[in-house]
């Protein structure tokens, strides 16, 4: 009798817009090891501060909706931010101290092993995090329907000459903030209002708003992370376009978050992003924040920038919908055959390194990149570079 | 939305799907599709009867005849895997029929990929997540080794340093050990107090009678208690007290919005639900009155050492009408789509055989399976040596030969029996299902015997297999321990870490993970001095010397004052390429930096190393110390084998080489060629062994349930012997086994196991085994009538080759 070939693996693979796609622009071995193996990172430093911003965020929001939607009246912004000393008892809180929403989130972060890299970088996270509520909150709290929407969507995957184990995937990604917009209802001083209308001079009606907080610097436009997050909201957009209740979405919002307080490679990036006319957000000519920028040398702290250029940095308008979406799912829809094309090569070829033979681009990634030691083709390295033997530690 | 008949129409016409349910054969499918009214639904499916089918095509129809959103359906199945496939099969079967009922739905109002379909443990922790209590976070699941770290540190370790609680524990645990014996070592007795913890929450056991019950069970009641306060500080999970919390808040109502967004509840793999879980069930069922239905087959369960409870399937009318008030429906499917009938019959055969087994299964009985496919002409085949070594040697040359010249003749010269392989067949379509998947084992020694390792069947056939360039895809058949690249690799790191073994010393190993460690340090000695690629720079004897250095306390100007360990296990496997390319090393180096990462968060250094300190003596101790807790909170569960690997987390397995997997991983899975070892290595009727195979004591995992029975809720278990459990749980593992080829079931075993018996009693050289058709009242059906003198072996329900 004849054997008959074992049913390929046939599966609806669920990929994460950030955890793996994006994951997978940067550097396909990084991610086939991290995401496909799951050896977790040795230093999951910007996991930290990603999560300690997104939860403090999300606790104080739901302290804010819990008093207004009891009848109570939340306390008046600013609010304070006191920080537990670092492994001393708790200090004696407000209620609305921000430190101990902040400390609630790092706690939980230190049980799945995640802590700052260091005492300066754990500083520097709470003045961030004061920022971003007393200065963001006032404006967004008001606005939000829903913090931490899931959504989920089926696409076909692109065709092509090898054969995959899938025909389908799934996209999935967590949305921070989605906003409930009726243009005549807001105050007009409502700053986000003010960017979207800007931006979006034609928007009528009901709308929704997706916002996305970013825990890095606005990136500069000659920058992947430029584009991406142009991908990212345009991407959630379409998967909530798809939901039953969804309304209309006009716009994205990435708000980056270390704009706020900026710091050296913040002022680095903006410096060079003017030379090079790759940064989208300019201070005014001959305004005190242009002088200021100007006479910042690396080392010199940023906090005498006005609180209105720190919040044009920090936040990006991206309208929303016709050929910006679907290039934003072209793109994902491009990585996701590509990934599936490496697992199949992986499969019949039993080789990891040939099947997903790095080409990363970003010296940044490698510098930071947990497999350096033993990548064949880091990036900025010679064609015929020869893995060389690490120096302790 | 549509009407049944018109749905009945596009699962059998739509491209993709073409599920004819209105085929006489699919009468059960078609019987369980309609069902509807207040009944709850119990579908008895036996294997490759397709119960995935019926399932997908009732959650379709709930969507598109019932008009239910998909948002209020929640699948529940017993592994992530099954859930993935589940998913697959859902989402692709939705979107082909919805695509033929073009724009009579609106594609926004039904959104497929809204439907839950998980495990249990992901439902729950999904429910907690988004329904958090005001001021909580998300709950944080440990990982099993950070559980089983927190437990040590937070309960277990104290109690078990006082010599009188020591005492009473180890008396107690003796009852649970393998060997029956007491703990051979704390790591032992560490994990049998975990699996009773988690036995007493899974069964939902009455913890004050418990702790009145004696003075040991006093003892582990308190333990558990400490631990579980500790977790609850920090609000840590394992997934034990996870589903403990969720079913807590389904009761006090506070999950009362997500309880309202379930209107179809369905449930796979029912056979291995344990307590705990069906609580969960039957509380969604009494606040949703969801459309539920169940699916499951009581002669496929077989995790009863995780907790599962076959008889809450066997009794789950009367047990759901207690809880719920609602009567049950059971329709049964039998008819099976995957095996040829020469395979159905030998496994009806082997299920059906033994008397004492009826009463064991689901009242009333099931019909017998009923094979759909034609017959083959291929009978079940079997493969009988003499020694494993033999046998090893045999198989390897059927399965190369069946690769390389793809054909092979088997059955002897009077009726050959040939075996092709298809173009594009390979090895991958083959699967080698053993009891134990261990390729080495380690002979732990009491006396004055030095301790060894032994290569076991498997690891046999993979030497077998690599001399004709053939090759066996098993991550857990080597204890990590034991695997060459993952001994050069912690031995690097021992060197690295404690040069001259005094931190390890200061631990207070095990003998037994002495040996390793020590086994460990030589093999990377030897390594080292090899001076192996990349040699530029100082090398690897330089990158060990300079952090020896660093431990001995020298000022390294290259150091900073601490560094993560998982970066120096990241550093030193460039000196180990076969971890940067091959992925069965892929799933050892997850094993090993999933535990550094994990139990980071339970140990006092963070699994980071302190140095470059200088001054005060205190902080001299926290570079060694750091070390120590390295020592003891990562290596030493390695050198103890505690550390299990996770194979799931590869993409897929390389088609050229053959699976190996316990038979409990190869549940829900089929092969075109099935290998099943019933007993390399039994050439005896050897009492070490019988546990495998006729057992003549109760298993430990039984004997747990049965001392935990007096403290459940309702009696579940009592209406069946012990021992008669224990061998039910072996006729059904071999019933598994049987029934995944789809056209070729190959048994092998050693031959000893054929022997007819001598004697009077036809009780000598015998070697009893329930998997070759013995009885457990130790009567034999395979013995053929005789006269005079009795044969040299049976005559088995199978050929020989």
């Amino acid at each position: 009798m004849e054997l008959e070939i074992r049913r390929p693996d046939h599966i609806v693979p669920s990929y994460s817009l950030t955890g793996d796609l994006l994951s997978y622009s940067r550097c396909r071995l990084q991610y086939r090891y991290h995401n496909g193996s799951s050896l977790p990172p040795s230093r999951p430093v910007q996991l930290w501060f990603g999560e300690f911003l997104h939860g403090t965020l999300e606790l104080c929001f739901r302290y804010w909706k819990e008093l207004v939607d009891s009848g109570g009246v939340p306390p008046a912004f600013p609010w304070p931010c006191t920080p537990r000393p670092w492994r001393q008892d708790a200090p004696e809180w407000a209620l609305s101290d921000i430190g101990r929403f902040a400390d609630l989130v790092e706690s939980s972060l230190s049980q799945q092993g995640k802590q700052a890299r260091s005492t300066a970088a754990r500083e520097s996270a709470y003045n961030r995090i004061e920022l971003a509520v007393n200065e963001l909150g006032p404006h967004l709290f008001e606005l939000i329907d829903s913090a931490e929407k899931k959504v989920i969507g089926t696409r076909p995957v692109l065709p092509g000459a090898t054969e995959l184990r899938c025909s389908n995937y799934e996209v999935h990604g967590v949305i921070d903030v989605l906003t409930h917009v009726t243009l005549d209802s807001v105050d007009n001083q409502n700053m986000i209002r003010r960017r979207v209308t800007e931006r979006c001079p034609d928007l009528r009606g009901v709308y929704e708003v997706i916002v996305d907080y970013k825990g890095m610097r606005r990136p500069r436009t000659d920058e992947r992370y430029w584009d991406e997050g142009d991908w990212q909201v345009q991407t959630y957009a379409w998967l909530r376009g798809r939901q039953p209740e969804a309304m209309p979405v006009a716009a994205g919002i990435l708000i980056y978050i270390n704009e706020l307080t900026p710091g050296d490679a913040e002022m680095s990036s903006l410096k060079r992003g003017i030379v090079n006319r790759t940064t989208d957000v300019l201070p005014e000519p001959d305004s005190e924040d242009e002088q200021l920028i100007r006479l910042w040398q690396p080392g010199n702290r940023a906090n005498q920038l006005s609180l209105q250029f720190r919040l044009s940095r920090a936040i990006r308008v991206i309208p929303i919908g016709g050929p910006s979406t679907d290039n934003a799912l072209t793109q994902f829809d491009t990585v996701v055959r590509l990934i599936e094309e490496n697992i199949i090569s992986e499969a019949s070829d039993g080789n990891i390194l040939r099947a997903w033979s790095p080409d990363c681009q970003s010296e940044e990634t490698c510098v930071a990149c947990d497999f350096r030691n033993f990548c064949p083709r880091p990036a900025g390295k010679a064609p015929n570079y020869v893995v060389s033997a690490p120096l302790a530690p | 939305m549509i009407d049944l008949e018109t749905f009945i129409d596009l699962a059998r016409d739509t491209p993709g799907v073409g599920r004819d349910l209105r085929d006489r054969e699919n009468q059960a499918q078609l019987d369980a599709l309609r069902h509807e009214g207040e009944r709850l639904l119990m579908v008895a499916a036996g294997p490759g009867s397709g119960k995935t089918t019926v399932i997908v095509l009732r959650a379709l129809r709930c969507v598109l005849v019932d008009g239910e959103l998909p948002e209020h359906l929640l699948l529940t199945t017993f592994t992530k895997k099954a859930a993935r496939e589940l998913r697959t099969r859902w989402l692709d079967w939705g979107t082909a029929i919805l695509g033929a009922l073009g724009d009579r739905f609106d594609p926004r109002a039904i959104d497929l990929n809204r439907c839950r379909i998980d495990t249990l443990d992901s439902v729950a922790q999904q429910a907690l997540a988004d329904h958090k209590l005001p001021g909580t976070l998300a709950p944080i699941v440990a990982e099993s080794a950070t559980s089983k770290l927190m437990l040590k540190r937070f309960g277990f370790s104290d109690a078990y340093r006082g010599a009188l609680t020591k005492e009473s524990l180890d008396t107690l645990f003796s009852r649970y050990t393998f060997s029956g014996d007491p703990p051979f070592n704390q790591g032992e007795a560490l994990e049998v107090a975990k699996r009773l913890s988690e036995r007493l929450m899974q069964d939902r056991v009455s913890i004050e009678d418990y702790r009145d019950s004696g003075v040991a069970e006093r003892h582990v009641v308190s333990i558990l208690e400490r631990y579980s306060t500790a977790m609850a500080e920090s609000s840590v999970y394992d997934y034990t007290s996870l589903q403990a919390a969720f079913l807590e808040r389904l009761r006090n109502g506070s999950l009362a919005e997500w309880l309202a967004s379930v209107s179809v509840l369905m449930v796979d793999e029912y056979q291995d639900t344990n307590p705990l879980q069906e609580a969960i069930y039957f509380a969604i069922i009494a606040g949703a009155a969801p459309q539920a239905t169940i699916v499951g087959d009581d002669d496929q369960a077989m995790y009863r050492f995780r907790g599962g409870s076959v008889e809450l399937l066997t009794q789950f009318s009367s047990r759901a009408m207690r809880a719920t008030g609602r009567n049950t429906l059971r329709l049964d499917m039998t008819r099976n789509f995957r095996s040829t009938p020469e395979i159905v019959r030998f496994y009806n055969n082997h299920i059906d055989s033994d008397p004492a087994f009826a009463d064991a299964r689901i009242a009333p009985r099931k019909p017998q399976v009923v094979a759909s496919r034609g017959e083959s002409g291929m009978p079940v085949l079997g493969m009988f040596r003499e020694t494993p070594e033999e046998l090893a040697a045999a198989l390897s040359e059927f399965l190369s030969r069946l690769v390389s010249d793809r054909r092979v003749l088997a059955g002897g010269e009077n009726d050959p029996l040939e075996i092709t392989m298809a173009p594009g067949g390979d090895l991958g379509d083959a699967v080698l299902l053993c009891h134990s998947v261990g390729e080495a084992r380690y002979n732990r020694a009491r006396g004055t015997v030095p301790e060894e390792v032994e290569t076991r069947f498997v690891g046999l056939l993979r030497r077998q297999l690599a001399e004709n360039d053939r090759h066996i895809f098993n991550p857990g058949g080597q204890a990590l321990r034991l695997v060459p690249s993952v001994r050069l690799l912690l031995g690097l790191l021992v060197l690295c870490v404690d040069p001259d073994g005094s931190a390890t010393r200061e631990v207070f190993p095990t003998r037994e993970a002495q040996f390793f460690l020590n086994l460990w340090r030589r093999s990377a000695e030897a390594f080292v001095r090899t001076n192996p690629q990349p040699a530029d720079e100082q090398g690897l004897p330089g990158f060990v010397a300079r952090w020896q250095d660093a431990a001995a306390g020298t000022i390294q100007p290259r150091f900073p004052r601490d560094w993560p360990a998982l970066e120096l296990v990241f550093t030193l496997i460039t000196w180990i390429p076969a971890f940067h390319s091959d992925p069965e090393h892929q799933v050892w180096l997850e094993a090993i930096t999933r535990l550094i990462g994990s139990v980071a968060t339970a140990s006092p250094y963070e699994m980071k190393f302190l140095q470059n300190v200088v001054g005060q003596a205190d902080q001299m101790q926290n570079v060694r110390r750091s070390r120590m807790s390295f020592i003891r909170d990562a290596l030493l569960p390695i050198a103890e084998n505690e550390i299990e690997v996770d194979e799931e987390i590869m993409p897929s397995v390389p088609r050229d080489r053959l699976q190996v997997m316990t038979i409990h991983q190869a549940k829900g899975l089929e092969f075109p060629l099935v290998v099943v070892d019933v007993g390399a290595h039994f050439r005896s009727n050897h009492e070490a062994h019988r546990f495998l195979r006729h057992p003549l004591e109760v298993s430990n995992v039984v004997r747990m349930e049965d001392d935990i029975e007096p403290f459940l809720e309702s009696p579940l278990r009592g209406g069946r012997s012990a021992l008669d459990r224990t061998f039910d749980d072996l006729v059904r593992l071999y019933y598994v086994a049987c029934s995944r080829p789809q056209s070729v079931l190959l048994l092998v075993g050693n031959e000893q196991c054929l022997k007819f018996g001598s004697g009077r009693n036809l009780d000598k050289s015998i070697v009893p085994h329930v998997a070759l058709g013995w009885n457990r009242d130790m009567t034999w059906p395979w013995r053929q009538p005789f006269q005079g003198k009795p044969p040299t072996r049976v005559n088995p329900p199978f050929r020989l080759i």
